[in-house]
């Protein structure tokens, strides 16, 4: 997430700047830098959180899942499962799981509900308790559970995939119109400085930084727009 | 016309209340322009408003059928994330009419409600029409096989070779879905990532608008 934060903040420098390069006008320049700054955080910074907490949340689900399942069947014990689902490479879950220490194995796995807070999660819940009941054979019982996880991550992951492949599309088009636009002023300065003396003319361009902008929105829009059903945990 | 009071209707929104605010909407698009080109004293400012308004009816107009084709995608994903655990109570010994029960613990405002009306069906007539008419409320055949083979499973039992037919089904309907879905976000990401194009297009005019300005200038110098 940090990563998002220094990217957006860099995005907005760097739009700023090639504002003030494109039109010469130093209120334009920091008007741009500071629509984009405010959109980045009053309307993006709270979706990517909530996006990469699913995203998070969905991976080490189906991890846990899996290894749970796996290992109890193996070595029918829900502690040997319940460790061998923490291996995971998820610090929040580690954490989350160091709070539950006074509880027992079996109620340790119920409480990741609060955790994961997936529909799929609520349903492996079910599938234990039935298992904790009546018995049988947890991998043969949750064979169709697995089934469903690995079809979430298998999409989720397809679908991050989709969005990079079409984010370097976006940010390669957009790096050549700028270009253009740098091309212009620097390589017929003479030219595009006497262009900048219409009083239309800077305004456009500043309405062309909103058109990326917008196109920014639209894209982060369907980049992150994920289905994955969530659990409502009361 | 008729068309589109038929797909508001089926949004469930007010006619009227639609048609008042698309009324309102290019009166004051139009009403903006008149006032702009007399205030302006330019005749190209007429123009403005009834474009604009042409522009805006046809997106206001056009997006009932956007947000019809929405919901109807809404509804199967999550009809078949729902059947998805169906299976899994089906698999751990728990009867048709209990697992569609408890999958609607899981299930939104709308498929909560089709359910609940599907198990009340259920109750009251034991043919496969309740079946029937719960698949109606989806566009894709293939939900109507879906609740066939599950009524089939109550006549034959829960572990009868319907629950492999259905499987069966269920995976192609699941597998197919997935893949439209994807192909779907796999367009919208392809139209986004050209947006680029529409910025340089834009460019363009600004350039051509330098450069008419640039000549007016220099004939006016002349």
């Amino acid at each position: 997430m940090i990563g998002i934060v220094i990217g957006f903040i860099v995005l907005s420098l760097v739009s700023g700047v090639l504002c003030f390069l494109t039109t010469s006008n130093l209120y334009f320049a920091i008007g741009i830098f500071l629509i984009f700054i405010l959109y980045f955080f009053i309307f993006q910074y709270k979706k990517f959180n909530k996006y990469y907490s699913l995203v998070r949340r969905v991976h080490s689900c189906y991890f846990f899942i899996n290894s749970f399942v796996v290992t109890l069947s193996v070595k029918e014990s829900y502690e040997e499962g319940f460790k061998s689902g923490l291996r995971v490479q998820d610090s929040k879950l580690h954490l989350y799981a160091n709070e539950l220490s006074e509880l027992n194995d079996y109620e340790k796995v119920k409480y990741l509900r609060n955790y994961f807070q997936l529909a799929i999660y609520k349903m492996f819940l079910n599938v234990l308790e039935i298992y904790q009941d009546q018995g049988g054979n947890i991998l043969n019982m949750s064979d169709n559970l697995i089934r469903e996880c690995t079809r979430t991550e298998k999409t989720l992951i397809d679908s991050y995939n989709l969005g990079i492949k079409h984010l370097i599309e976006f940010i390669v088009l957009w790096a050549l119109s700028f270009g253009v636009l740098l091309f212009l002023k620097f390589g017929i300065g003479d030219f595009y400085n006497k262009m900048l003396n219409n009083p239309i003319f800077a305004p456009l361009i500043l309405a062309f930084f909103l058109i990326f902008l917008l196109s920014i929105h639209f894209f982060l829009k369907s980049f992150t727009n994920l289905s994955v059903k969530e659990d409502v945990v009361e | 016309m008729k068309k589109i009071i038929s797909q508001i209707k089926r949004l469930g929104l007010s006619v009227k209340k639609e048609f008042i605010i698309f009324g309102i909407i290019n009166f004051l698009l139009i009403a903006g322009s008149i006032c702009l080109g007399i205030f302006e004293k330019k005749g190209v400012f007429f123009a403005f408003g009834p474009g604009f308004a042409v522009v805006f009816s046809i997106l206001y107009l056009s997006r009932y059928g956007t947000l019809i084709n929405k919901i109807n995608s809404d509804n199967l994903i999550e009809f078949s994330e729902l059947f998805g655990f169906f299976r899994i109570y089906i698999k751990n010994g728990y009867n048709v009419y209990n697992s569609l029960k408890e999958i609607s613990y899981f299930a939104n405002e709308k498929l909560k409600e089709l359910l609940t009306k599907l198990l009340a069906e259920i109750d009251s007539d034991k043919s496969v029409q309740p079946f029937i008419n719960f698949s109606s409320n989806f566009d894709e055949i293939i939900v109507e096989e879906l609740m066939i083979s599950i009524y089939q499973m109550i006549d034959e039992g829960e572990q009868s070779n319907y629950l492999s037919q259905f499987e069966l089904i269920f995976d192609k309907f699941s597998e197919a879905l997935t893949q439209k879905e994807l192909k779907k976000k796999d367009s919208k990401l392809g139209t986004l990532s050209s947006a680029p194009l529409i910025g340089s297009s834009f460019l363009i005019i600004v350039i051509t608008v330098g450069i008419i300005g640039l000549i007016g200038d220099i004939i006016n110098g002349i």
